[in-house]
């Protein structure tokens, strides 16, 4: 049985399309990991943000930022992974948390902050998509593995209809990205290509845009 | 850096542990799972549940719960895994859902329902281990990738500081059992032996005799 994918009551998310996590010179890299496997989600993602755009699905993006001083940090920052305070990860106002350059937000979309891997998590998603009917959700960014898997299986057991987006996610490692990707499929979401996507949307982009 | 585990302000949550997912005329069998690969995480699961009676730390016992006729299954259950109401998985009042045998609860312990993968999610986990003033939390259980890693994100993020006990846990595939201890190792707990868990609390148990 596939689970059908459709543009009313549809919302694209895109996790995290930072600097911080794109860019050579962002934490991420700084941090040792390999930031060309993130940004490798980048021209889907792209794709997906231009094909909601025509097919008037409104598109979310989240943020991660912590505080200057990382008072927010909580277990994660303090006693999993202190490196990230050390690289100053997604700080406030800084350019590594700003949205890479390839990512245009417009005026009109909402932009959620987080300093936790669910984008649910003591945010305001939630709130402003089921205060706008939002039934399904098409999840795109980074990284596979965390922010996205942990903001898709929050959507799930939410009883949002969730799609993930094979080739607009990235992962430092092939195999947790691989593995990922086959456990949201197995009880979370429905596993699309960029394309399949367009498709069910009904929307068709000239030259790639 | 290694996030030290004691048994002040602890809790021992035991996941899923139910006839469903643990015996052989469960459902999961019939559904064509492995159910001697979930079981596995008996033997484990009753270590630290004799463990956790010793120290005098609480046990928590998380049950997956559906109305008889399904009503609260989801897209979980309607979209993704409809199978699940076909074998009539963990219905509410039946064997199924029965937690097993040998870990039955005790007078004093205490037991969530949840229908979701988290045991955070739409449950009185929350409440209950506030109100028991508990930061760190040690997962035992089934499936290590489904509930068990869905409980620990949610866990985590929500800043208690989280322990899972490899030899404790069960999961039916190889390969998204391995990514689930591998993740959850990464940014989410750290990941212990039983053995482990024993002398961090016979330290803490000695001291007190």
């Amino acid at each position: 049985m596939t689970i059908e994918l459709q543009k009313e009551n549809c919302a694209l998310i895109v996790v995290d399309m930072q600097n911080g996590f794109l860019d050579a010179k962002g934490s991420m890299a700084q941090s040792g990991f390999d930031w060309e496997k993130l940004a490798a989600a980048s021209p889907g993602v792209q794709r997906l943000v231009a094909g909601a755009r025509k097919a008037d699905v409104p598109v979310f993006w989240t943020q991660y930022v912590y505080e200057p001083d990382f008072r927010d940090g909580g277990v994660q920052i303090e006693e999993i992974m202190p490196g990230l305070k050390e690289v100053n990860l997604c700080v406030a106002g800084t350019w590594d948390a700003e949205l890479h350059p390839d990512m245009k937000p417009e005026d009109t979309d909402i932009i959620i902050e987080k300093n936790r891997p669910s984008s649910f998590y003591s945010t305001r998603l939630e709130s402003y998509l089921r205060s706008q009917g939002i039934e399904n959700v098409v999840v795109c960014g980074v990284t596979t593995n965390i922010c996205v898997e942990t903001t898709v299986r929050d959507a799930s057991q939410r009883d949002f209809r969730t799609f993930v987006v094979r080739d607009a996610v990235g992962e430092v490692d092939d195999f947790r990205g691989q593995t990922a990707l086959k456990a949201m499929e197995y009880l979370f979401a429905r596993v699309m290509n960029v394309n399949d996507v367009l498709d069910e949307w009904g929307v068709e982009l000239s030259n790639a845009a | 850096m290694t996030m030290e585990l004691g048994r002040d302000k602890t809790a021992l949550v035991v996941v899923d542990m139910q006839n469903s997912y643990c015996r052989a005329d469960g459902r999961m069998e019939k559904l064509g799972f492995p159910w001697e690969r979930l079981a596995a995480a008996e033997p484990g699961c009753k270590t630290m549940v004799a463990a956790a009676r010793e120290a005098g730390v609480p046990i928590i016992y998380t049950q997956f719960v559906y109305q008889p006729d399904f009503k609260d299954g989801g897209f979980i259950v309607n979209e993704i895994m409809p199978s699940l109401k076909d074998v009539g998985l963990c219905a509410l009042g039946t064997w199924d859902a029965e937690i097993i045998d040998s870990l039955t609860p005790e007078p004093g312990d205490t037991v969530i329902q949840k229908n979701r993968p988290s045991a955070f999610y739409s449950t009185q986990l929350e409440s209950v281990l506030a109100a028991m003033k508990v930061k760190s939390l040690v997962f035992c259980g089934v499936t290590t990738n489904m509930c068990v890693e869905t409980t620990v994100r949610d866990a985590c993020q929500r800043d208690y500081r989280c322990f899972v006990v490899s030899d404790a846990v069960g999961e039916v595939d190889d390969d998204r059992s391995e990514v689930a201890l591998m993740t959850m190792g990464f940014f989410f707990a750290r990941v212990l032996t039983t053995d482990e868990v024993l002398d961090s609390w016979k330290v803490e148990l000695s001291n007190v005799a």
